[in-house]
C-alpha cells in the first residue's frame, strides 16, 4: 500500500483512479488511511460482495485472501487481471503504469473505431452487387437449360 | 470461483467508501481508467 502511495501522482498523471477494496470494516479503513495518509479511494467490503464478483482467491491453508489487481479502461472493459498466488505476489507499479500508458496511446485506435472505418468503405456494396449479378446469371443459365 | 476475463465488461459494483460516499465503478466510465486493488489486509 505504501508502494502505491509513493507513485500515486504517476497514476494521476495517467488519468487513472486507484481503488482499494478490502474485507475490513469502514473504521479499520478510516484508521489505516489516516495513519498512512493514503490518497486513493478505500472501499470496505465486509460482506465480500465485490471480492466474490471478481473472484479474489482464498487460500484455505493460509486462511486469507490473495491480493489481486484489475485494470479497467474508460469504456468499462477489463484490460489486465492479476491474481496473486501468495501474499507478496503483487505486480510492480511500473508494470501497471506502463499498461495504463498503453491504454491511452493515441496511435492505438480502439477496435470499435477501426470497425466503423472499414464499414464506411465503398467496397462492400460493390461486392454485394457483384454477387447478386453472379446469382442472377446462374439463374438465367438454369432457365436456359 | 468465477474470475473476470480480459477484454470483457468489468462487473459493475456500488459500495460506500469509509467516509460514507457511494462509489460505483460506472462513475468512472468515459472519464478515468481504474486500477482496482484487492487488498489482503492491512499489515
Amino acid at each position: 500500500m505504501a508502494q502505491l502511495r509513493q507513485d500515486y501522482h504517476k497514476f494521476v498523471e495517467q488519468n487513472a483512479e486507484v481503488i482499494v477494496v478490502g474485507p475490513e470494516g469502514s473504521q479499520a479503513f478510516a484508521d489505516y488511511w489516516r495513519t498512512e495518509n493514503l490518497p486513493f479511494v478505500g472501499l470496505p467490503d465486509p460482506s465480500a460482495s465485490v471480492l466474490k464478483q471478481y473472484g479474489q482467491e482464498v487460500n484455505l491453508f493460509k486462511l486469507g485472501r490473495m491480493p489481486a489487481q484489475v485494470i479497467i479502461d474508460r469504456s468499462g472493459t477489463v484490460r489486465y487481471v492479476h491474481y496473486g498466488k501468495s501474499m507478496s505476489d503483487i505486480p510492480a507499479n511500473e508494470e501497471i503504469l506502463s499498461l495504463l500508458a498503453g491504454l491511452d496511446a493515441p496511435d492505438q485506435p480502439t477496435p470499435a473505431h477501426r470497425r466503423e472505418h472499414d464499414s464506411g468503405q465503398a467496397g462492400q456494396p460493390r461486392n454485394r452487387a457483384n454477387t447478386d449479378h453472379a446469382l442472377a446469371g446462374r439463374i438465367l443459365d438454369c432457365a436456359a437449360c | 470461483m468465477p474470475k473476470v476475463s480480459l477484454n470483457t465488461p468489468a462487473p459493475n459494483f456500488a459500495l460506500d467508501d469509509f467516509t460514507g460516499r457511494r462509489v460505483r465503478l460506472s462513475d468512472y466510465r468515459g472519464r478515468k481508467n481504474v486500477v482496482l486493488v484487492f487488498n489482503r489486509g492491512f499489515v
